[in-house]
């Protein structure tokens, strides 16, 4: 049965945002458009009514808090509200230590002139993560859509047939895969890279796989889909940000600097060591348990 | 409380609101997608700015309300008592309830932002909608005042002397407003356009950025402050009725 419904899941979602995306390329749709940016919306919401239906359908129920359920309430109690609060620094420090990172390798990308084109003032700068944060807890339902999906019903249904290790790895493919079209069409990566689409679905998949395995951790946590939801929102944003002082032109940066999938994979590499830590504490809290 | 929750949620008619505004979504999503006539993209900015103004409007006049009266037709005592749960969850449970719909309307606003700006061809005006897009987070922050303030007398007073301290003091504005009309400096009115609103904002993005950023903060600290404010007039009337 549990087979059947991640069959019923990963068919309402990937139909519905592959189909839309793709249909809307095929008639002549750019990324550039600004349908673009409503399908994107739209697609984050999806893996939330999938979940809906397929409960529906396989007759799970709905239930709002507890065991398999929607994990929409929210308990602070046992120090839980701490979860709370890294849901949203874990994503600052993600994104700050990979940008030093990629910076330690190119240097010369570092341009705080890029910076003037926002129109802040500098003194006010600083704010910046702040109004990270502020956006991401109040703009997060896109988040919160695909958080109910992916963590609180896909990842725990893998978890059951395969264990946590393998859940979190064959959940990051899959949710990988799903963003396809989306980078296809140009999203994260944009247009021109060595090997477009093939090294920018590989790069997106790795990262899916490592914050997938700390959105999943977190969720494990709290026991709530919020945390995870403002998680996702918090990454979301805060991976706009580290654009923000970087050069990316052909004057500063040549060859392998320029690749956008590099650029990432080259951020990650903080992250994929804190998830690989996670993943390790995760795999011997469940062998324990076994 | 999550029982709480959904009871407020069903005697709100929480079903039939988000069948509503599914399905003005939908409709509006088709007229953006089908009709293609002139001054489409400024149809769409004064539909978007109606749909934000009604639906604040909704929330904080009705539903704020409806919650808070929905349960004192039924001896609000005795129902109070029987709940296996302390005053104080009682009054969170209304706060949260009303949290979540001004972040359901702001979601809702969001995406039918997204819907408006859907294939806009003028630039300005695709400027624009996203201007006051981004402005809606902090509307919602400044809305979230209303409730601070008023639900304290709500559940304090119930809801009938709630309504009329609420309309004294809407009555206070009205003639404030009307004296300002008399005796104040009309040029100033002369001068507002939504316009030059926007292109204020852009050009100071400074003060933007800092009412993006501290207003959430501000209005849920204040929110906080009125639900504590809620619990202790709660208490003292479930202690004088006994």
């Amino acid at each position: 049965m549990t087979k059947k419904r991640i069959g019923i899941y990963l068919l309402i979602t990937f139909g519905v945002v592959w189909g839309m995306t793709i249909s809307y390329l095929l008639l002549g749709g750019s990324y550039e458009d600004r349908a673009m940016g409503f399908i994107l919306t739209l697609s984050m919401l999806t893996p939330a009514i999938a979940t809906i239906i397929t409960r529906k359908v396989t007759k799970e129920g709905l239930p709002v808090t507890g065991e398999n359920s929607l994990m929409l309430g929210i308990d602070l109690k046992n120090k839980k509200w701490l979860w709370f609060l890294l849901a949203f620094l874990i994503p600052i420090l993600y994104w700050d230590l990979g940008i030093l990172f990629y910076y330690g390798i190119f240097p010369q990308a570092f341009d705080i002139s890029a910076l003037d084109a926002l129109g802040i003032p500098e003194k006010m700068l600083f704010l910046l993560p702040f109004s990270g944060i502020s956006s991401s807890f109040l703009l997060s339902f896109g988040a919160l859509g695909e958080e109910i999906g992916w963590r609180t019903y896909l990842y725990p249904k893998l978890e059951e047939l395969y264990g946590t290790a393998k859940a979190v790895i064959i959940g990051g493919i899959i949710w990988g895969a799903w963003h396809f079209p989306a980078i296809y069409a140009g999203h994260n990566f944009g247009h021109g890279y060595f090997l477009e689409p093939w090294s920018g679905f590989f790069v997106f998949t790795i990262d899916t796989i490592v914050t997938g395995n700390i959105l999943f951790y977190i969720t494990k946590k709290t026991k709530s889909v919020w945390a995870p939801a403002f998680m996702h929102a918090a990454f979301n944003t805060f991976s706009g940000f580290t654009i923000l002082g970087m050069a990316y032109s052909e004057e500063k940066l040549s060859g392998i600097g320029l690749q956008s999938p590099v650029r990432l994979l080259l951020i990650t590499v903080p992250g994929m060591i804190f998830s690989a830590v996670l993943y390790t504490k995760m795999k011997k809290s469940n062998a324990k348990k076994s | 409380m999550a029982g709480l929750l959904y009871k407020d949620f069903v005697a709100v008619k929480g079903k039939l609101y988000i069948v509503c505004i599914l399905a003005g979504m939908l409709l509006l999503f088709f007229v953006r997608m089908a009709l293609h006539i002139e001054g489409m993209d400024l149809i769409m900015f004064a539909i978007y700015m109606l749909i934000a103004v009604a639906l604040f409007g909704l929330l904080v006049n009705q539903l704020e309300i409806r919650v808070i009266s929905v349960d004192e037709g039924r001896k609000q005592k005795n129902y109070f008592l029987g709940l296996p749960i302390s005053g104080r969850q009682y009054v969170a449970s209304k706060y949260i309830f009303l949290l979540i719909g001004f972040y359901t309307v702001l979601s809702v606003l969001v995406l039918t932002g997204s819907i408006c700006l859907t294939g806009c061809q003028d630039k300005a005006m695709n400027e624009s909608i996203g201007q006051f897009m981004s402005l809606m987070p902090v509307l919602a922050c400044i809305l979230l005042f209303i409730p601070s303030i008023e639900l304290p007398f709500f559940i304090g007073f119930g809801s009938k002397k709630g309504y009329q301290i609420k309309n004294s003091l809407l009555i206070i504005c009205f003639f404030l407003g009307i004296v300002y009309l008399l005796f104040g400096n009309l040029a100033v009115l002369e001068n507002i356009s939504l316009m030059d609103f926007l292109n204020y904002m852009e050009k100071h993005s400074g003060i933007v950025l800092s009412l993006q950023v501290f207003m959430p903060y501000c209005s849920l600290g204040l929110y906080y402050l009125s639900y504590r404010i809620s619990c202790l007039l709660f208490l003292r009337k479930e202690w004088e009725n006994d």
